[in-house]
This record gives structure tokens, sequence and C-alpha cells, in this order.
């Protein structure tokens, strides 16, 4: 039999694992969704819409087997969890219920302008879920208040500026991975702006990233020591918390 | 639920005889039928819901938790908020689901309809 170290430590992998996925392929996806948003040529968005049309609610069950890992693995996380992120968890699923809506509908509206109006939704539902997503991992790092077993906040710590930080820095590597995924499945001059895009977002997002690790490594002296041992963070890390 | 299930077996049923006697796209009565049985899988469905949920009660497990022990420590009114907003979601997506559904049936079928674009796999793909 394993011992329950060995289970602890399969659990969170197990978890990780869903939830790097989930990362990677949606997280994909909503960056397109966002980079159809900004795209003004109703054909280039066409062509970027129907690059993930067929793929994206695949990638998007990797969240159901996340949220349904944490339930069946980590019971008690579950339940000091989702009460502290009530409000973030709803308006994250509103906003994927819109986006599919608008990516699954936008080819039957009847007139250009009504297309144009549902890609803009696109655009929010993108931008909101993606954000949501950054503030819910934000929450956690920054610690979720809780008293035996029990969740005990007031439901809006989820607020502060740190997770709204981390919000807005998902969504910057979302849309980077959105422009690298239309450099790979796009030709000629959509593939060429999308080159252009991904170089600058890739940019944004690492000097964004830096800022996040500095900044995380302040909020608690416990993660100010795991990150500057040399074996977890690298020696760049450590000079820049100690300068 | 009972019901209606035994209503669409009987549907098949039906169909089924009408096929034999090679009349079952012109049998007027049971193609008014099939349209009245349209949203019976859905209302059979919620229908099943409900009794579960209320057959329930007052237990969240049957005989093990109690639906008042199984609260969650989230405000009221922010489940309060939450649900109206689901609920006119929920309402405005069916109901532009339903009128897409509808605008489509509504056109008969015909032999020039767009299929899908060769050239669209050339501008997505990989080279």
């Amino acid at each position: 039999m394993l011992d329950s170290d060995w289970i602890v430590l399969l659990s969170a992998g197990a978890l990780a694992f869903s939830v790097m996925n989930y990362v990677l392929l949606d997280g994909t996806d909503l960056g397109v969704g966002v980079l159809m948003g900004l795209t003004r040529c109703a054909k280039d968005r066409r062509v970027m819409a129907v690059t993930i049309l067929p793929i994206w609610d695949a990638n998007e069950t990797w969240l159901v087997l996340g949220g349904g890992g944490l339930l069946a693995l980590f019971p008690l996380a579950y339940a000091i969890l989702l009460p502290a992120l009530y409000l973030p968890f709803i308006l994250m699923f509103l906003a994927l219920i819109l986006r599919a809506g608008a990516l699954e509908f936008r080819d039957y509206a009847p007139s250009d302008g009504i297309k144009r109006m549902v890609d803009g939704l696109l655009l929010c539902g993108s931008l909101i879920a993606g954000a949501m997503q950054g503030i819910v991992l934000g929450t956690l790092v920054q610690g979720v208040p809780n008293h035996a077993g029990q969740y005990s906040g007031d439901g809006a710590e989820w607020l502060n500026v740190f997770p709204l930080f981390c919000g807005a820095v998902l969504v910057v590597g979302y849309t980077w991975l959105g422009a690298c995924w239309l450099y790979w499945r796009t030709v000629d001059e959509i593939q060429s702006r999308s080159k252009l895009q991904a170089k600058i977002l890739a940019t944004m997002t690492v000097v964004l990233l830096i800022v996040l690790v500095v900044w995380t490594a302040t909020l608690d002296i416990r993660y100010e020591q795991r990150l500057s041992d040399p074996l977890v963070g690298c020696r760049p890390c450590r000079c820049l918390l100690h300068c | 639920m009972v019901g209606l299930g035994l209503l669409m077996v009987g549907q098949g049923l039906t169909s089924l005889v009408l096929r034999w006697g090679h009349s079952v796209y012109t049998a007027r009565w049971m193609l008014r039928g099939c349209v009245v049985m349209a949203p019976a899988g859905f209302l059979a469905m919620l229908s099943g819901w409900v009794v579960t949920e209320v057959g329930r009660q007052p237990f969240t497990i049957y005989g093990l938790l109690r639906t008042a022990d199984s609260l969650s420590s989230v405000s009221r009114q922010q489940v309060i908020g939450s649900t109206w907003t689901i609920l006119v979601f929920y309402l405005v997506i069916f109901g532009i689901g339903l009128w897409v559904l509808l605008r489509i049936t509504r056109e008969p079928p015909r032999t020039d309809e767009a299929g899908p674009q060769p050239t669209l796999a050339d501008e997505t793909g990989q080279s």
C-alpha cells in the first residue's frame, strides 16, 4: 500500500496536471477571443473563430476535471475556497457561457452590425473569464481566512490589489498564448500580425511576471524564504529581493 | 415523467408500424403528433430533476446529511444576487437559442445550400 504522503503528492500532481492543461489549452482559446474582439476586419475574425471552433469545448473540459478533482481529492480545501471565491467563480462561469454562445452562434447573426456586437460579447466574456481565473489564483496565494475547516472571511478578499493584479497578468499571458496559436494556425497577413503581437505580449508577460514574483515574495516571509532557496528560485531572484 | 416516457415509446412504436405500411412521412396526424411531442424530452428531464430534488428532502444525502447541515458559508445577498443573474442569463440564452432554432426549422430544406468551404482549410491548417 502507498503511504499517505504519496497519496497526497499524487493527488496534488493530478490536480496540477489538469490545471496546467486548462491554462495552456483553454487559456489559448480565451486569448484568441480577446484578439478576435480587437480585430477590425470581419473576414479575419471569421478565420480566427474557425481555428478554435472545433476544439475550444474539449479544451474547456479540463476545468471540469480541475473542479471535480479538487472536490474529490481535497474536500476540505474545496469547502474553504468555494465560499471565499463564490462571486469570482459565478462571474467566470457566466463569462464562459457568454463566450460559448457568442462563438457558436456568431455565424447565425442576421447582419454585420449584430455580428460585430456578438464578437464584442466574445471579447468581454474572454476578458472576464481570464481575469477571474487570475483573481482566484491571486486570492489563493494571498491566503484565505479560515477557522476549524470553515471559511471565516467576508467574501471580499478577492477585491484586494494583489488578486486584481494577478487577474490582469493572466489576461495578458492568455492573449500571448492566443497570438502564438494564431501564428501557428493562420497564413499571410493574420500570421505576420500575430507574430508581432506575440513578441510584444511575450515581453509584457515576462515583465509582469517578474513584478508578480517579487510582489509574492513580499507578501509572506515563507514565500520569500522559498523563492530565495537556490533549488526553487534562482539567484537573480534573490539579488532582486535583497537590493 | 413516466407518462411522457410511455408516450415517447408509443410514438416510436407507432412510427415503426407506419413505416412498415410505408406511410410514416405522409400520415398527417402522426406528423402533427410529432410536433406536439417535440418538447417531451425536455419536460421529462425537468420533471426528473424535480422528483429527485423534492423527493430527497429534508436530506442532501438521503439518511446521512440533512439539508440544514449542508449550507455553505456564503452570504444571503450573494446567493440571491447570483440566482437572479443566472436566471436572467439562462432566459436570454434559451430565448436566443429557441429563436435561432425556430428560424432554421421554418426554412424548408433546399438542394443548393452552401456546404463547407475548402479554402478555409488552407487558411487555418498547417502548411
